[in-house]
């Protein structure tokens, strides 16, 4: 039964993000993403750390993918909908990154198949409290360089986005 | 059969390739950081699935160093958006193909 929703979840990852990167339509692989990313928090849990699943969806699914909606609001104008140009001119560069990334892909996976340590995942209970206790030992210096860094890029975020009125 | 640490590595091996296919074509400069999101996510998935290999030392390594990626992908996603508005802004198109110079 666990082994069969873990396999659920990783169809449902592995198909949406093929769904998100073949549309024509750049706001239809955004929504795919969402079910993406709710997908690989689902694994993460089966790689038993709840922490990081959480984590990741409140920041890819609560923050990356609504940022993206706005950035797809702001840089399309009126339509939401791209428009897909069939330029002939691009087609030999798509079979060519298609072969490209099939093959990294079968690399990828035989130097996976060859190598991969064979030890099984079972849940074992939560995470919380280890991961709570190094962030705030052995990690003090990297999680609060990381949150300085996190407001700074924010600032700048802000900065760069103003009205150019404002700048001058 | 058991879930082993082969499986994450072979979803994290096809999420890396269909990331990598997004972000080659480049379409269409949200559809490239798209890819680039998948990209980071098989690499936080293997690096969970490598946290477990080490029972003993009982250390939240490779979890912890999964959440800095997850953290530092979101800073570099927000930033790129901000240059994608400001791009857009500039050139009225955000396909990498048409943006051709970068002077002025």
């Amino acid at each position: 039964m666990i082994n069969l929703m873990f396999y659920f979840f990783a169809l449902i990852a592995i198909c949406s993000a093929l769904y998100a990167v073949s549309t024509p339509l750049i706001i239809r692989s955004v929504f795919a993403m969402f079910a993406c990313f709710f997908a690989i928090a689902g694994l993460l849990v089966f790689a038993q750390s709840d922490f990081i699943a959480v984590s990741h969806l409140m920041i890819y699914v609560g923050g990356i993918l609504v940022v993206m909606v706005f950035g797809i609001m702001l840089s399309q104008g009126s339509s939401l909908s791209a428009v897909v140009r069939s330029n002939k001119t691009i087609s030999l560069h798509q079979y060519l990154v298609l072969i490209v990334c099939v093959s990294v892909f079968l690399v990828l996976s035989y130097f996976f198949y060859q190598y991969a340590p064979n030890t099984s995942i079972h849940y074992e209970g939560s995470d919380l409290q280890l991961i709570g206790i190094a962030l705030l030992t052995k990690y003090l210096f990297p999680f609060e360089l990381l949150s300085i860094l996190l407001l700074s890029v924010f600032i700048f975020t802000a900065i760069i986005t103003r009205k150019k009125k404002e700048l001058n | 059969m058991n879930i082993t640490i082969g499986h994450f590595l072979m979803i994290s091996a096809a999420l890396f390739a269909i990331g990598f296919y997004a972000a080659l074509r480049r379409r269409n400069i949200i559809l490239v950081l798209i890819g680039i999101e998948l990209m980071v996510n098989a690499a936080v998935i293997n690096l969970v699935a490598f946290a477990n290999v080490n029972k003993n030392g009982n250390t939240q390594d490779g979890k912890l160093m999964a959440l800095f990626a997850i953290v530092l992908s979101a800073a570099a996603i927000a930033l790129a958006l901000a240059i994608v508005v400001k791009v857009y802004q500039h050139f009225k198109t955000i396909n990498p193909d048409e943006i051709e110079e970068f002077k002025n």
